[in-house]
């Protein structure tokens, strides 16, 4: 079977779809972009790519310690007080990750690692 | 005379006797077999240091696994995996030779079918507070406590939401697995990508499978569906890495 032949049987391989394909390849196409995260080596890249890295690994701490804030408040924990001053911490962290993405050219959905069987990071 | 041409490596075929189809494989060189025992590797002789991933070398690759798979059972081979000549494609064969058997017998008679389907996540999402208006604020302005609330909020209404997906995608999961001899599946690879799953069946039972699909499209007609195959058992393949060679580089079929 030529290339060509394998292309026209594309079509064959579709067994059941809907309308939109485009929306299929589309969405197809950002999955693939999210699952070779790996750092940028080459020399250009380098910067970004371990900023990316690392602002990958503070955003996981940030998201654990987070997480640990929400439960206490809602298990009633932290007194008024401490429920502002975690909050204000917090929401300085965010706003300074935020101006590091932009620093970096970075979108929340780069802030990812895959690892393979056990799925992502974030 | 054994070849010291790199190989590239399609498939591994329960067929060691019998003819490999005349297809070109990548560098329009024909495929040949390379025997051992009862099961065989089908490769061609390589040039090129590297296999460049294009559409054209995928398809080529394709086209082979496809071809084999008409008249023999296949393991097919990941794109890209090449060993260093002949000899190291024999000890491969020999080395993984129980695993290659084990996973012949699982994939004997059966196909892959692909499902992918497509939910609107954008509207489906329950609205959550808009946390970027919220960045946009200075601290000043926003008390800690509004802020923790908010994010509070926000993990509420997107753990309703990802609740939501995985019932539906269970449930559309469910209403096929049940043919499969073996599935996956994976729910919201992406926020629009509800499910993706592969299932392992008989050849004889990929048209009830298509029906059952044509019936959940029917059922949810505001999700999007996409059904594929046959394909060679790509997703099903669990063969352990050929480590004849530890130079080999990327050869798990």
């Amino acid at each position: 079977m030529s290339v060509s032949d394998a292309q026209n049987r594309v079509s064959e391989k579709v067994l059941c779809a809907t309308d939109d394909l485009e929306a299929f390849a589309t969405e197809l196409e950002q999955a693939g972009n999210a699952l070779p995260r790996r750092v940028n080596a080459d020399p250009e890249g380098v910067e970004r790519g371990l900023a990316k890295l690392v602002l990958t690994l503070i955003e996981l701490i940030r998201q654990v310690l987070e997480h640990q804030a929400l439960q206490r408040m809602e298990s009633g924990s932290l007194s008024d007080e401490e429920i502002e001053r975690i909050g204000q911490t917090f929401l300085k962290l965010d706003a300074r990750m935020e101006e590091l993405k932009r620093a970096f050219g970075l979108e929340d959905e780069d802030l990812n690692l895959n690892l393979g069987p056990l799925g992502d990071l974030l | 005379m054994k070849s010291d041409h790199m190989m590239y490596l399609y498939a591994i075929t329960d067929q060691p006797k019998r003819v490999v189809p005349p297809v070109l494989g990548l560098e329009d060189v024909l495929c040949l077999s390379i025997p051992y025992q009862d099961i065989a590797a089908v490769v061609s002789p390589l040039t090129a240091a590297k296999v460049v991933l294009t559409e054209s070398n995928l398809w080529r690759h394709e086209a082979v696994v496809e071809a084999l798979m008409a008249d023999r059972t296949v393991l097919p081979a990941r794109f890209g995996t090449v060993l260093s000549s002949e000899a190291a494609v024999q000890a491969a064969l020999m080395a993984n030779y129980a695993d290659f058997v084990a996973n012949l017998k699982r994939v004997c008679g059966r196909v892959e079918l692909g499902l992918r389907v497509l939910w609107d996540g954008g509207e489906s999402r329950l609205v959550a507070p808009d946390r970027s208006k919220c960045m946009g604020r200075q601290a000043s302005e926003m008390g800690g406590r509004s802020y923790l609330l908010t994010r509070l909020e926000e993990k509420r209404q997107t753990q309703i939401w990802r609740q939501r997906a995985e019932v539906l995608a269970a449930d559309f999961h469910l209403s096929l697995a049940h043919l499969a001899a073996e599935s996956t599946y994976q729910v919201l690879v992406t926020p629009r990508m509800l499910l993706v799953a592969a299932y392992l069946v008989e050849r004889d039972y990929v048209t009830t499978f298509q029906q059952i699909v044509n019936t959940l499209k029917t059922v949810y007609p505001t999700l999007d569906l996409l059904c594929t195959g046959p394909w060679p058992p790509y997703s099903f393949v669990s063969a352990g890495t050929l480590t004849a060679n530890e130079k080999e580089r990327d050869v798990r079929v």
